[in-house]
C-alpha cells in the first residue's frame, strides 16, 4: 500500500469508463503505429520502385588525373593508370557491407570502344537482369538480348549505323545479330552498343573485369553518406560518388509518404489526448469529495496532483502498450488490403513497444496537466461543500 | 491546547457576503471533549472546519499549541493535518475504491513508499477495537453507516491523533448505531484524545465534559 495504490484503485473502481477511455487512447494509438508502420513499409517499397529509374552511387576504379601542356601543346586532361575493377570481388566487397540491407541493386559495367562498319561505337557490356532492374524504362522495339552473341542498340547509334532489329554486324571479329533497338532515353544509352557482360569481357581479353558498377541503395531509414562511407571502407582503391539530386528527388517521394502519416497521426494523438483532458477534468469534478477527505487527512496540492497525473499516465502508458501491439497487428491487414506488401512486411521492436508504453503515458499525463492543477488547486474548504 | 479568538468567517452565496462567524471564541484543553452545539445554520460546522484548518478564518486568532495555525504554510498545515487532527464527517468520508484497512491506512500512504508493516499490525488493531477486524478487507460501500463512521474513527486512532473534530459523528445513523459510535468517542476520550464534537441533539452533547452553543455565527 502506497500512494499508487489511490489511482490504481480508482482506476478499477469505473471499469467501463477506464474501459473506454483506454478504447479510446488505444485506438489513437492503434491508429498510429498502424501508421507508422504501414508508411515505413510503403515507403520502403515506393524507394524500391523508385530504384528500377536508375541507380544512385557509382563506383570507379581510383585515377589519377593530370592537366599534361607540352611546348605550348595543350593535350588536356590525361588519366594516369586507369585499371578495371574486379567484378566478383568488388560486388562481394558491395554487399559485405553492414547497410547491406539497403542495397537494392549492383549492376556491373565494362565499356570499351569498338567499330562497326568502320564507325567507331562505344561498346558497354551489362548484366542484363540487373540492368532491367535499375532501368525499367527501358523498351525496345524487338527484345532484350537472350544469347551472348546477340546485342542491343541505343536509339542514336542505332541511327549513325543505320541498323536495327534482326541486322547481322560484326563486332570485334565476332558475329552478333542485333535483337533491338532501345527506344529514345534522353540519357548516354540512346549512343551506346549493349552486349553481355562476360562477352564482352572475354572478346576484350579481360576476364572478370568491370569499368564501373552502379548501384541502387535504398536511402530510408539511413542517410547515403553512410553508406558511401562504408562503401569506401570496403573499397579503398575505388572512387565512390553519391548522386545525390537522385537520392534526393527519391527521398522526397519517400518523405512526402512518411510526413503525411505523420500529420495524420498527430491529428490523431491531438484528439485523443484531448478526450484524455476533458475526461481527466470531468473526473476531477466529480472526485472533489476525494481530494476534500485526502486533504482533510494531509494530502498536499502536490499529493493530489501525483495523484491525479498517475491515473492519467497509467491509461497512457496501458493504451501505449496495447496500442503498439493492437496496431502492429492491424499493419498487415491493412497492407494485405492495399496489396502494398511487396516483399517488406511491419517489423516489431520491443524497444518500440516500450517507448510506446512511455511516450503514450508522458502524453496522457501533459494532457492531465490541467486537470490535475485545478484538482490539486481545490481547497479543503471548497472540497467540503461536496461532503 | 487550541484556541481561537474572535473568528470571524464570510461566505460569498451568489455574490452576497453572508457572515458565518461574527467573532467567535473557544478554547480546547488538553484531553477535553468539548461539544458544540447549535441550530442548522449557526455556524458550527464552518467553526469545527475552522478549527481542523480546513477552513480559513477572515479574521481573528487560531493557535495550536505553540502554533500560530493562521501563518503556517500549507505544507506545515497538511503535517498537522496528518498527524496530529483527525476529521469526522456526518456523510460518507472514505475513499470507496479502497477496503476498510486501506481507508484506515490512508493518512499513511501519501508517498510512493510502502506503509510500514507496524502501521497495518496497528490499523489491524484499531479496526479489531472499533469492532471491524473481520471486514478489513471489505470495501465501504458494503458497510453500514455506523461501521464507516467507526472506519473513520479507527482512522483516527492508527495515526494517534491528538485532537479529533467529529462533524455530527451520528447525524445519518439511527439512535442505537448513534449511541455506539458516542460510546466509542468516550472511550478515546477517556485514552486521552482530545474530542471536538459538532451536534445539534443535546442528549449526545451531555457526554462531552464542556458544552458550547452557537448562534447566528456567536457563543452563547
Amino acid at each position: 500500500m502506497n500512494i499508487l495504490t489511490i489511482p490504481l484503485r480508482n482506476i478499477r473502481r469505473k471499469p467501463s469508463k477506464t474501459l473506454l477511455l483506454l478504447l479510446i487512447f488505444s485506438l489513437g494509438v492503434m491508429s498510429i503505429v498502424a501508421l507508422y508502420q504501414v508508411s515505413g513499409v510503403v515507403g520502403l517499397s515506393l524507394e524500391k520502385k523508385l530504384t528500377s529509374f536508375g541507380a544512385n552511387i557509382i563506383i570507379s576504379p581510383a585515377a589519377e588525373k593530370l592537366n599534361v601542356s607540352y611546348g605550348g601543346f595543350q593535350m588536356g586532361e590525361m588519366l594516369f593508370e586507369i585499371q578495371d575493377l574486379p567484378e566478383e570481388e568488388t560486388i562481394k566487397a558491395i554487399r559485405a557491407i553492414g547497410l547491406r540491407d539497403r542495397i537494392s541493386a549492383v549492376a556491373p559495367k565494362l565499356v570499351t570502344m569498338a567499330k562497326i562498319n568502320d564507325t567507331a561505337v562505344a561498346l558497354v557490356g551489362v548484366r542484363w537482369q540487373e540492368e532491367q532492374g535499375i532501368k525499367s524504362y527501358w523498351a525496345t522495339d524487338g527484345s532484350f538480348p537472350g544469347r551472348p552473341e546477340e546485342i542491343l542498340l541505343g536509339s542514336r547509334a542505332a541511327a549513325n549505323l543505320g541498323l536495327g532489329k534482326g541486322d547481322k554486324v560484326t563486332l570485334l571479329g565476332q558475329e552478333f545479330t542485333i535483337s533491338g533497338t532501345l527506344f529514345e532515353t534522353g540519357t548516354d544509352d540512346d549512343t551506346v552498343v549493349l552486349m553481355e557482360l562476360s562477352r564482352l569481357q572475354s572478346l576484350i581479353d579481360k576476364p572478370g573485369a568491370t569499368s564501373f558498377i552502379e548501384v541502387a541503395a535504398l536511402c530510408a531509414g539511413c542517410p547515403i553518406s553512410e553508406i558511401v562511407d562504408q562503401l569506401r571502407a570496403q573499397l579503398p582503391n575505388a572512387e565512390i560518388k553519391a548522386l545525390q539530386n537522385i537520392v534526393n528527388q527519391r527521398m522526397a517521394s519517400v518523405h512526402f509518404v512518411q510526413k503525411l502519416a505523420l500529420s495524420i497521426s498527430l491529428v490523431i494523438l491531438i484528439t485523443a489526448s484531448a478526450m484524455v483532458g476533458l475526461s481527466m477534468l470531468s473526473a476531477v469534478n466529480e472526485r472533489k469529495k476525494d481530494i476534500g477527505i485526502l486533504r482533510s487527512l494531509g494530502y498536499g496540492k502536490e499529493h493530489v496532483f501525483f495523484i491525479i497525473c498517475l491515473e492519467a499516465g497509467l491509461i497512457g502508458v496501458l493504451s501505449g502498450t496495447i496500442g503498439y501491439l493492437t496496431g502492429y497487428l492491424a499493419s498487415f491487414k491493412v497492407l494485405e488490403y492495399l496489396a502494398l506488401v511487396d516483399g517488406a512486411t511491419p517489423t516489431f521492436s520491443f524497444v518500440h513497444f516500450l517507448f510506446a508504453g512511455l511516450v503514450f503515458g508522458l502524453v496522457t499525463v501533459l494532457a492531465a496537466l490541467y486537470p490535475s492543477w485545478k484538482g490539486a488547486g481545490i481547497e479543503p474548504s471548497a472540497a467540503l461543500v461536496a461532503l | 491546547m487550541l484556541t481561537a479568538k474572535n473568528i470571524t468567517k464570510d461566505f460569498n452565496v451568489s455574490g452576497k457576503v453572508v457572515p458565518v462567524l461574527k467573532g467567535v471564541s473557544l478554547t480546547v484543553a488538553e484531553g477535553e471533549f468539548v461539544a458544540i452545539i447549535g441550530r442548522s445554520g449557526s455556524g458550527k460546522t464552518t467553526l469545527l472546519n475552522v478549527l481542523s484548518t480546513l477552513v480559513k478564518p477572515d479574521n481573528g486568532d487560531l493557535h495550536y499549541r505553540e502554533n500560530d495555525l493562521r501563518a503556517l504554510s500549507d505544507s506545515r498545515l497538511n503535517t498537522l493535518r496528518q498527524a496530529d487532527f483527525s476529521v469526522i464527517f456526518q456523510f460518507h468520508h472514505l475513499l470507496p475504491y479502497l477496503t476498510v484497512l486501506e481507508n484506515s491506512l490512508l493518512p499513511f500512504m501519501r508517498s510512493i513508499k510502502p506503509v510500514r508493516k507496524e502501521a497495518v499490525s496497528k490499523a489491524r488493531q484499531c479496526l479489531d477495537r472499533v469492532g471491524l477486524a473481520d471486514k478489513a478487507d471489505r470495501l465501504p460501500g458494503s458497510l453500514s453507516g455506523g461501521e464507516q463512521q467507526r472506519v473513520a474513527i479507527a482512522r483516527a486512532l492508527v495515526k494517534s491523533s491528538r485532537v479529533l473534530f467529529a462533524d455530527e459523528p451520528t447525524g445519518s445513523l439511527d439512535k442505537g448505531t448513534g449511541e455506539q459510535i458516542m460510546q466509542l468517542l468516550s472511550e478515546l476520550h477517556q485514552d486521552g484524545l482530545s474530542v471536538v464534537m459538532v451536534t445539534h441533539d443535546p442528549e449526545y452533547a451531555r457526554l462531552a465534559q464542556r458544552t458550547v452553543i452557537i448562534e447566528d455565527g456567536l457563543m452563547v
